[in-house]
């Protein structure tokens, strides 16, 4: 195999973490009056603090506004941080300068969502996911070419499309494209930002399945963000759930979905709707919309829609606490 | 067993849209009715034809580059292929109504919602401003809108998605339509969100008694609403059948290879290791492939499937089928279990 192949040296139970986000914090401020002044923030992200394991597939679930995406980014520096650490391999990426963080960006990759917006519509294919072979000084001339080549076959494209540009592909082919580009460095960490919720769902299969078959073949360490948690579902060892910018529950995929303890992870799966028109099930409907990040609610975030939740849940942020190896939830209400 | 009046029936609806590179048929001879009181909803991905089927029967396709091309749409016996632009706008809003994907982009950013609502009444029903205000406040309340007369003065950027949409529900519901057609009513929002926009138009339905034209990709809203449903692929309806049917025991190929690719929550305990994913694309509508439109991607597929386009046929008990094989299909599947 080629030098690509990192899976043989990657060890999936090693227990050192790969990336540790500790009290990560993203506020974005808000402008007005005459001197444009700061009069307020949008708390995107509040807290959240979490490991990944290399090799592992982390899902990050949440609805609009959970901050999910924020934090995504954030820890790639795609956007600044306002607190906290991220530590990758130990080093602290948010205390890099720009030109130490370039040799981070290698190691730490990105899949966007639409796949219409995220290829530049003038260069071909060859050269989008050569660039970064280009810029890191990885490879050139044929070499280049053959790793390119390379990468199309594996993503399920081929080595032909080279030379094409990004509007002769469909949305499906245009995210295998993304993937073939964040893998082109060969990066140790892969964020993948809502990467099939764009597509079509029997595409969207496809490219799950892709993401599944990489992350054997290549050992990828992934943050799969997304809103679908059947989608996450499939393809993470460990699930994290996000409201108003703070984490509700962490939990091995499995036991997430058999056993959810925080009754938003339990309105949040009762609410996905399931084809099959035979099964009958007990809805939990949450009542109201989530609230604004501007001034978010006292204590517990989800208390406002939380169906279970009593004066107590006003008073403090509930901690994440762990109940089982593995499964941490933040509610005073489930002990 | 009493018999079930048909709202609309819509029989070879061809619709088609001129384009500099040929003639893209969107809409290529798609039948079906909705009974008085019923959910039909019209299922498929991106191209399949859904969206335009729906804005056919609005007649609402942009004209040029569209153009129905053929067929009839009997909205209570009466072509609504030769009413007039003046005929419809009389049954648009008042017959017939709409809401949709985006319920930002279909409220006016620059009035109340209240004025939006109000302005239907008074355009439909001969009421005057100050009633038609009322009843404003009233259909607020019946979607569940929190304080209804502190919310008709609102516009809409100061309300959340699920607000907008609810407000939508409301201006479409405000003149009693027969049918309302709803398109992707929930797609753009959050599925706690969602859940509460299903739950209310259902709740509707029972109370108002409209026939719903529910059109979504979504396989599990489809489930959750629908009592029958249309498949439609490339522009065709390829199966069509009462909802447990379609779902329990579907004929199509298609059908069959798009319930196995959405990965489904309640599988997650005894999670299955790979979906299973139809292969290759949606076909480009210009260039659609030879006989049975899916017979590219279809694992069932033999010489014959190029040959000519399969007929939509009854299967039994009024299950629809556009397969030559759905038979032979049938019972190898019984084999196989």
């Amino acid at each position: 195999m080629s030098s690509m192949s990192r899976a043989d040296n990657r060890n999936p139970n090693a227990t050192k973490p790969l990336l540790e986000v500790k009290n990560l914090q993203k506020y974005f401020p808000i402008r007005g009056g005459v001197f444009s002044r700061v009069v307020g923030n949008v708390k995107a992200v509040e807290d959240v603090s979490f490991t990944v394991k290399p090799g592992e597939v982390v899902g990050l679930v949440g609805e609009s506004g959970s901050g999910k995406t924020t934090a995504g980014r954030s820890i790639l520096r795609l956007i600044e941080p306002t607190g906290g650490e991220v530590l990758f391999e130990g080093v602290d990426v948010t205390k890099l300068s720009k030109n130490q963080m370039r040799e981070y960006r290698k190691e730490m990759q990105i899949i966007f969502q639409d796949p219409f917006a995220s290829l530049n519509p003038r260069m071909t294919v060859g050269d989008i996911i050569g660039e970064a072979l280009t810029i890191h000084r990885l490879a050139k001339g044929r070499e280049k070419e053959a790793k390119v080549a390379d990468l199309l076959e594996r993503t399920g494209l081929s080595a032909a499309h080279m030379r094409r540009y990004p509007h002769e592909f469909s949305g499906g082919q245009r995210q295998r494209i993304g993937i073939a580009r964040a893998l082109a460095v060969d990066p140790k960490f892969i964020v993948a930002d809502e990467p099939v919720s764009a597509l079509d769902v029997s595409i969207q299969a496809q490219v799950v399945n892709l993401l599944q078959d990489l992350k054997e073949e290549f050992g990828l360490t992934l943050l799969f963000i997304a809103h679908d948690l059947a989608v996450v579902e499939y393809i993470s060892d460990k699930v994290i759930v996000m409201y108003l910018g703070r984490i509700m529950e962490i939990a091995p995929a499995k036991e997430l979905y058999a056993n959810p303890i925080h009754p938003y992870t339990e309105a949040l799966l009762s609410a996905v709707p399931i084809p099959d028109p035979t099964l009958k099930r007990e809805r939990i409907i949450l009542q109201g919309d989530i609230p604004s990040p501007i001034n978010p609610p006292s204590g517990c975030v989800f208390r406002t829609r939380c169906p279970i939740a009593v004066k107590e849940c006003a008073d403090v942020v509930p901690p994440l606490e762990e109940v089982s190896p593995g499964h941490f939830k933040a509610c005073i209400r489930r002990p | 067993m009493a018999k079930s009046e048909k709202l609309l029936d819509v029989r070879g609806l061809k619709t088609y849209f001129d384009t500099d590179e040929g003639t893209v048929k969107a809409v290529d001879g798609v039948s079906f009715h909705i009974d008085k009181g019923e959910t039909l909803a019209v299922v498929g991905e991106s191209g399949s034809g859904k969206s335009v089927t729906s804005l056919s029967i609005m007649r609402l396709i942009p004209t040029p580059p569209g153009r129905i091309a053929g067929g009839e749409m009997l909205f209570n016996g009466q072509d609504l292929v030769k009413k007039s632009e003046r005929e419809m706008r009389q049954i648009r809003g008042n017959d017939i109504s709409m809401i949709f994907q985006e319920p930002m982009t279909s409220l006016n950013p620059v009035y109340t919602v209240g004025d939006q609502i109000a302005e239907a009444i008074v355009l439909h029903q001969g009421k005057t401003q100050k009633q038609a205000m009322k009843m404003a406040t009233e259909m607020l309340e019946l979607v569940g809108i929190p304080e209804p007369a502190k919310r008709v003065k609102n516009y809409p950027h100061q309300m959340s998605g699920g607000m907008r949409q609810r407000v939508m529900i409301a201006m479409a519901l405000s003149c009693g339509p027969q049918l309302l057609i709803a398109d992707e009513p929930t797609t753009a929002l959050d599925v706690t969100i969602q859940a509460q926009i299903l739950e209310l138009m259902k709740k509707l339905q029972n109370e108002i008694g409209m026939s719903i034209l529910f059109i979504t990709h979504d396989l599990g809203v489809v489930a959750e609403i629908a009592d029958r449903v249309v498949v439609m692929y490339a522009g065709r309806a390829v199966e069509e059948g009462d909802v447990v049917p379609i779902f329990t025991k579907p004929k199509m190929p298609y059908t069959m290879g798009l319930l196995n690719s959405v990965p489904r929550v309640d599988k997650a305990a005894v999670h299955q290791e790979r979906l299973e994913a139809i292969p290759g694309n949606v076909p480009n509508p210009l260039y659609l492939p030879e006989g049975c439109a899916f017979h590219p991607r279809c694992k069932f597929a033999i010489e014959q499937c190029k040959a000519a386009i399969p007929d939509l046929v009854d299967s039994g008990n009024g299950h629809m089928v556009r397969c030559i094989r759905w038979d032979e299909i049938q019972k190898e599947q019984a084999v196989v279990a």
